[in-house]
């Protein structure tokens, strides 16, 4: 492979832990007009996964990256688990919708910034296939659980055919639309981890949710138990890399 | 000293660097060096926190800096005192293979060895309490270990002049202590010395050529020794060696490079003077007594009855 790849990724990564963002988007575009698209996907498929999380949530919401639209789904789904490293426990028990919402548009930003499908599909096959990634996907279900088992409906009867259908429905049912179409098992997964009892008895799971009695308790998961659920799993540095340690320490023995 | 400014002209900065960042700069050059270079990161960083809580301060920047330099200069000094050459990769083999902990640990009981040597040729009482054992070896770690990583490094050289400098203060002292021990009237006792005192009244009152230990004396010693120079004549360079002969080797030496002070000092020319005087006045008596003390200072007893 290109020899100056080890260099960009080391520039790009240096940049981007510094906060430049934007400098490290200016190397990859220069760096794409001179070796191509396919060396920043390289690249990006090397960076580690916490500085690609860094890089791309820096882009969400309108702003157009190149890492946004080239990040390999691999590496974007592994991303993902570091996702919720910034978040503090306050905000989790003040404003979980918040953190839902933003999660929701580094998602819908990375999945959508493409027309093309095939794409989109291996995104969110990606995005299913890790721990984080599925949790995440669910954690933004729960935030309209009425469109999310309005759509599970749809799906039941439509199969195959089965599309976005109207603009007033919640922002979810596009991408809830487009994993059924990547991956019918991801779907079903994300589903039933909204609805714990779908599976086995979704007529109950439906009426149980309809009920407005405040005494029964809710069919689906809330936000916030999945959004702290999320991030337990941000892996910390002791978890990916257990230290072998030669030498025993002594502690304060080095003064003796 | 002027040789030594201008063969460092000619070295480089890199190579004397502090030997730790040598060292670290040989394991740059190797292949596969993440995984040692993770260890070593690991250890001097738990070595700075540890040496951060005990001597400077954990709660500081400035203190955990200082700290740092302190562990860059005391596992330097490890690594310079176990080896034989100063090589950075025999330092850097060093480090592996025992970790940075057990360098550091060499460093400073280096260190601590040359807390407990003397830095002056005088005991008190205060020496062996452990409020003054602790402050001395804090002070030696902190002057002979702080080392700044991106500058020259004559922490080792300092470290070995002050050893033989301290060593030789000790000689003097183990010399003193054993003349005090062997005074002709008995063993001296008391807390404090003054060892370079004792040297000068041993050496002033061996004049005297019949070869007796004199570590402590008065206006009535000198006096005594004054009529006997007068009535005996001795000579003096077979009264001293009369003397030195009765001291095990190592003190001879001691003495010897003293003697060769205080062979033409005013006070022997004064003594050698009144010897031959006729009669010496009052004021000739408490002139050489008061060089006398100026020799002897506190071992000088100064009482008269």
């Amino acid at each position: 492979m290109n020899s100056n790849l080890p260099a960009l990724r080391k520039a790009v990564t240096e940049l981007v832990i510094a906060g430049s963002t934007e400098r490290a988007e200016e190397a990859f575009s220069e760096a794409a007009e001179q070796y191509g698209d396919i060396a920043i996907v390289e690249v990006l498929s090397s960076i580690e996964p916490q500085v690609t999380s860094l890089h791309l949530s820096a882009f969400d919401g309108g702003k157009l990256s190149l890492a946004t639209l080239l990040v390999p789904p691999k590496a974007w789904a592994d991303s993902l688990a570091f996702f919720a490293a910034k978040w503090r426990e306050d905000d989790i028990e003040n404003e979980p919708e918040l953190l839902a919402e933003s999660l929701f548009t580094h998602i819908h930003g990375v999945v959508f910034s493409t027309d093309d499908h095939d794409r989109r599909h291996e995104l969110l096959k990606a995005c299913v296939a890790t721990d984080c990634g599925l949790l995440a996907l669910i954690t933004l279900f729960s935030m309209a659980p009425d469109d999310v088992l309005e759509i599970a409906e749809r799906i039941d009867t439509m199969r195959a055919y089965v599309t976005a259908g109207s603009e007033s429905e919640h922002d979810i049912v596009p991408l809830a639309v487009e994993l059924y179409h990547a991956t019918q098992d991801g779907w079903e997964q994300v589903l039933y981890g909204l609805f714990p009892n779908y599976m086995h008895d979704p007529d109950a799971v439906r009426e149980q949710h309809a009920d407005e009695d405040e005494e029964t308790p809710d069919a689906h998961r809330s936000t916030q138990e999945l959004l702290r659920q999320l991030r337990k799993l941000v892996p910390t540095e002791s978890k990916t890399k257990e230290r072998i340690k030669r030498h025993k320490s002594l502690g304060k023995d080095i003064f003796s | 000293m002027a040789t030594q400014t201008a063969d460092t002209s000619l070295v480089s900065l890199t190579a004397q660097l502090p030997l730790l960042l040598r060292a670290i700069h040989a394991l740059g050059q190797r292949r596969d060096h993440i995984e040692n270079a993770e260890e070593i990161a690991h250890e001097l960083s738990s070595i700075t926190a540890m040496v951060a809580s005990k001597f400077t301060n954990d709660r500081t920047a400035e203190g955990i800096l200082e700290a740092l330099r302190l562990t860059v200069g005391c596992v330097s000094l490890g690594l310079a005192h176990t080896l034989p050459h100063d090589d950075d990769d025999a330092a850097l083999e060093l480090l592996i293979e025992q970790g940075c902990e057990r360098v550091f640990q060499q460093g400073f009981r280096a260190i601590k060895e040359l807390a407990q040597l003397p830095d002056v040729a005088i005991i008190s009482i205060y020496d062996h309490s452990p409020h003054e054992q602790e402050r001395r070896l804090k002070a030696t770690f902190m002057r002979y270990c702080e080392a700044d990583p991106n500058d020259f490094w004559m922490g080792y050289k300092n470290f070995q002049r002050e050893w033989q400098s301290r060593t030789k203060i000790q000689s003097t002292l183990n010399c003193a202590l054993w003349l005090r021990k062997h005074h002709s009237e008995g063993p001296v006792r008391g807390s404090d010395m003054d060892a370079e005192g004792v040297l000068a009244i041993a050496l002033i009152f061996a004049l005297r050529g019949n070869g007796r230990i004199v570590a402590k004396a008065g206006q009535r010693e000198l006096e005594a020794l004054l009529a006997t120079l007068r009535k005996e004549k001795p000579e003096a360079e077979a009264a001293w060696e009369l003397f030195l002969s009765k001291l095990p080797i190592e003190h001879q030496t001691v003495l010897r490079e003293r003697l060769s002070h205080l062979r033409d000092s005013h006070i022997v020319t004064e003594l050698q003077r009144l010897t031959k005087k006729a009669r010496p006045s009052k004021s000739d008596i408490s002139n050489l007594f008061q060089e006398l003390q100026n020799h002897g200072g506190n071992e000088i007893e100064v009482d008269y009855e």
